[in-house]
């Protein structure tokens, strides 16, 4: 059996017929299934293609503004999923009070355990004590994760519109961005990030279809809690890039994105 | 000049197929001109193209996960849903009547005509255009935007069919070889 001629395949000109679409489904079909067995097939496709591309830009035609608007809105979530997506303010009290519960829930159950098993006074206060040093060395714990909360309570609370958006690579959230649709400020929060090494995070809007700078992002602040930036423009979703130090005038690496509902 | 994100087509192709609907900003400020020109020059004007590439735009958001990476790129995969809203808004409107001369006239008053102020392609892709012998301009408008079979070709321009061939073909060589020294 002769051995497939990549090279006299790709001079025949069948790859130019298929991407101006003169093909017939069977034709066509079977360049396709070439590509999935022929990188270099493949290749020469996505560079016509490209080629094409560009020249249906040539005319430097551009859609009106409001067509991307348009698109956001008809490709929106369901009534129900958008008002889920909003954050709306959790109870107040819900996690500060969580753990001193617990923790004397937890205490009183052993106090009852130990009565019933007849221990000495001292070993009940003992334990009370060991309960007290447990609550006090997960203090800090508890107190880093209030800070958070009520930073993230501080910041939902600003408006009556605010928005939570999920930063998202892939389907792994990264970040998430409080946005207040008043349009003064945008709240970013670290949920998976790496460390940016030498590097640093830059968060982005997208407006109008364009990316525009927010700022860049101090890591070690954000590791403490919200980090908060001005920010004045209706974005349509955000960006995080990582750049040099010192941010950059285009993102050139971008980690995720949000859409903005 | 326009900025342009650097996200690479792997990962909009994996938001595309996962449903993000943040791959759409992304996707538009990339392909919306490229999708919207291709629309423009296939129906001939520009009114009724920006609802058709609305609808395009929804159908990717769609059909994301019909997306097949291993048979072609992104972009090739958008424009053939973009060429066929297009070929479906021609074929199902009333001026459809109109013969495709008809058509190619009105494509080349509509597009080629005088421009208002943000349709002036920037240096760069003018000199594109200047570039490109006019024979092979005329070659891909009839068989890729006025949808022509290379015999209608043959019949039009009263060539033989090989030569419309060998010129389509030359035609595409011609504008990569150009975009590549332009650098675009």
């Amino acid at each position: 059996m002769e051995k497939f001629n990549i090279q006299e395949y790709l001079d025949s000109g069948v790859i130019e017929m298929y991407v101006l679409d003169q093909l017939n489904d069977a034709e066509r079909e079977a360049v396709e299934k070439l590509a999935t067995q022929y990188p270099e097939i493949r290749e020469e496709i996505a560079e016509v293609e490209e080629a094409m591309g560009t020249y249906h830009s040539l005319e430097g035609l551009t859609p009106p503004a409001h067509i991307l608007s348009n698109i956001m809105a008809a490709t929106a979530p369901d009534t129900v999923a958008a008002v889920e997506s909003k954050v709306t303010p959790s109870p107040k009290r819900t996690l500060p009070l969580f753990w001193p519960m617990a923790a004397a829930i937890a205490g009183l159950a052993l106090s009852i355990w130990m009565y019933i098993g007849k221990q000495s006074v001292l070993q009940e206060l003992a334990t009370v004590q060991k309960t007290a040093e447990d609550l006090r060395s997960n203090e800090q714990v508890i107190n880093n994760r209030l800070q958070v909360t009520e930073q993230e309570l501080n910041a939902l609370k600003d408006v009556c519109c605010a928005q939570k958006v999920i930063v998202k690579s892939g389907e792994q959230p990264i970040a998430s961005i409080y946005w207040n649709k008043s349009g003064q400020l945008a709240h970013l929060k670290l949920e998976n990030l790496a460390d940016p090494g030498d590097k640093q995070y830059q968060l982005w809007a997208i407006v109008d279809a364009k990316p525009v700078s927010i700022g860049v992002v101090d890591w070690e602040a954000l590791q403490k809690g919200l980090v908060s930036f001005e920010f004045k423009n209706k974005p349509q979703a955000f960006a995080i890039s990582l750049e040099r130090f010192g941010g950059s005038a285009v993102p050139t690496d971008v980690k995720g994105a949000g859409t903005v509902i | 000049m326009e900025q342009k994100i650097t996200i690479p087509d792997s990962q909009l192709i994996l938001m595309v197929k996962n449903g993000d609907r943040a791959v759409i900003p992304l996707l538009y400020q990339r392909y919306s001109s490229a999708l919207y020109g291709l629309i423009v020059k296939t129906i001939g004007n520009q009114e009724d193209a920006s609802e058709i590439l609305q609808d395009v735009f929804i159908k990717i958001w769609q059909r994301g996960n019909q997306y097949q990476e291993d048979k072609g790129s992104l972009l090739g995969w958008m424009m053939r849903i973009a060429k066929n809203a297009a070929l479906d808004h021609t074929r199902s409107r009333v001026v459809s009547q109109r013969s495709k001369t008809d058509q190619m006239d009105n494509f080349v008053s509509d597009v080629k005509g005088p421009r208002s102020e943000a349709q002036i392609p920037d240096v760069g892709l003018r000199k594109v255009l200047d570039k490109m012998d006019d024979r092979h301009r005329q070659m891909i408008d009839l068989l890729y935007y006025q949808n022509y079979t290379q015999s209608e070709v043959e019949e039009l321009l009263g060539i033989p069919l090989g030569t419309v061939k060998t010129r389509a073909r030359a035609a595409i060589g011609e504008l990569r070889k150009i975009l590549r020294n332009e650098k675009l």
